[in-house]
């Protein structure tokens, strides 16, 4: 029974893992434009 | 995002439609309670043209399209006689529900009144406002005695007559949103919510509120703002090609009139009770909700309560809780937002992008209430012949029955998809379209939008799967 209502919380979850790896994917996404627009800012040496 | 970043986010939409071939022939399908792909496949799938379109905006919209000069063209225009028409036509039909609710029988399918206001008038003209435009000012009965009134009193006592006071600009639409949660408490959470006298109640309670707010704030002031239903039906006619300017009929492209909608105070209220109170409607059907409730409704027993008013608290909280849910994840898009240019505060941004949220709202409004509306809507066949219930035929049709075939289950199911997947898209366009508006270059107006992306590919994976509960 246990592992029953485990399988249907595992269920539901993935109803919302598009969001995590939308979330998940823009969020590397933008901290690597803003790590990229930092270092090249920065003056050589 | 780069074109590096856009190429990466296509190949992970596409992969996604790749991994699931079976949606693309999802013909096959014979009913929404036996699917024979799982459900949760229709949500990947959904939130991957989601993406698609995101990276389709990014790389090939560089400039905004809806906002500023519009292509408006003028269609025809109506006879001046038919305003005082449509505003009878609409008091009469008033009169006929309010009196068909007392005098009528009380078995609700039988009586006219919670047909009309439950199904016609709330979802009915939803949609019309769509199609036709504001279809409902005209025929708008409160608007309609408030303006007699007041060309009566002019013409009585022309001098005595006092100037309405200015209509206060922080009040917004501020009365409309309270007015659509109440109605939606009504529909909801109220347990004697069917009964015919208790919706006629209800109606005169609110043509009265009307009046009063009419009589204070003037007739067209009040109607723009503090009608919950002049609002909600006149906001969802901005997604439509038509618009109605007193008696004339202009046409204009889809969504542009949505970029001119000015986010007054409380006009993101009204969209979030409108997304949040739908929200609630599917999910008090599911499984999550019949299990959590019991419990609930116990704890409040508990405190002295009865049942009925403990299943009505409990109902109240989730409704209110599914409200707060939907405006906190529209927060959470606009305070990421602001990471991209802090020259914006949230709260600018959530009334700059309130509009994206209109074309949810009408998604949800299609999705949760499209076969209600197609089913239910027939009843109007026998209800117009015996209004009362009391077995009269007064047009031939009091033997009309409800065709419960008349729209197929698989056709249920595309529709709810279908419009769910447009709704976001839709809101994506418009967001999209605003962002490059007020960001300095597309880069940043794109990088803006990634918050918005994963709010509405959140919305769509909500609302899909409140519709995959209910179907259970």
């Amino acid at each position: 029974m246990v592992l029953a209502h485990i399988g249907h919380w595992y269920a539901e979850i993935l109803y919302v893992l598009p969001v995590v790896l939308v979330a998940g994917f823009l969020g590397v996404s933008n901290w690597r434009e803003k790590r990229h627009a930092r270092a090249s800012q920065d003056p050589p040496g | 995002m780069t074109r590096r970043t856009a190429v990466r986010a296509a190949a992970l939409a596409a992969l996604a439609s790749a991994a699931f071939p079976a949606l693309a022939s999802a013909h096959g399908l014979v009913g929404r309670q036996d699917l024979p792909i799982p459900r949760l496949l229709f949500v990947w799938a959904a939130a991957a043209v989601l993406i698609a379109s995101f990276v389709g905006l990014a790389v090939l919209w560089p400039k905004p399209r809806l906002e500023g000069e519009q292509h408006e063209r003028r269609a025809f225009a109506l006879p001046a006689a038919l305003g005082p028409v449509c505003g009878a036509i609409g008091v009469a039909l008033f009169v006929l529900v309010v009196y068909a609710g007392y005098a009528g029988t009380q078995t609700p399918t039988a009586n006219l009144a919670p047909t009309v206001v439950y199904v016609l008038f709330w979802v009915g003209i939803a949609f019309a406002s769509l199609l036709f435009g504001d279809v409902f000012r005209p025929f708008n009965p409160w608007r309609a005695i408030g303006r007699g009134v007041g060309w009566a009193a002019q013409k009585l006592a022309p001098s005595s007559l006092p100037e309405p006071i200015a209509y206060p600009e922080r009040l917004g639409r501020w009365p409309a949103a309270i007015g659509l949660l109440l109605f939606a408490w009504l529909e909801l959470v109220y347990g004697g919510k069917q009964d015919p006298s208790t919706v006629a109640t209800a109606s005169l309670i609110y043509a009265g509120a009307q009046l009063l707010g009419m009589s204070v704030y003037g007739v067209e002031a009040w109607c723009r703002n503090g009608d919950a239903f002049g609002v909600y039906f006149n906001l969802l006619s901005k997604l439509g090609p038509f618009d109605w300017r007193g008696r004339e009929l202009w046409t204009r492209p889809f969504l542009s009139a949505a970029t001119g909608i000015v986010a007054i105070p409380g006009t993101v209220a009204v969209l979030v009770v409108l997304i949040g109170t739908t929200s609630f409607d599917g999910f008090s059907q599911g499984p999550t909700w019949n299990s959590i409730a019991p419990d609930l409704q116990s704890s409040i027993q508990d405190l002295g309560l009865g049942q009925v008013r403990a299943l009505e608290v409990t109902f109240t909280i989730g409704l209110l809780a599914a409200v707060a849910v939907v405006s906190g994840m529209y927060r959470v898009g606009t305070v990421g937002m602001r990471s991209i240019d802090t020259r914006f505060s949230a709260s600018e941004l959530s009334g700059r992008f309130a509009h994206s949220l209109l074309p949810i709202a009408l998604a949800y409004v299609v999705a949760h209430y499209f076969s209600y509306l197609a089913i239910q809507g027939q009843a109007i066949g026998y209800l117009a012949s015996d209004p009362l219930g009391d077995g009269s035929n007064i047009l031939g049709t009091a033997t009309a029955q409800i065709d419960y075939g008349f729209v197929s289950a698989n056709m249920v199911w595309y529709v709810q998809v279908g419009a769910l997947i447009l709704g976001h898209v839709a809101g994506l366009v418009l967001a999209h379209d605003r962002a490059l508006t007020l960001y300095s270059n597309a880069r940043d107006a794109t990088r803006s939008q990634y918050w918005m992306l994963t709010v509405m590919v959140a919305f769509t994976c909500l609302g899909l799967w409140l519709l995959s509960a209910g179907a259970v």
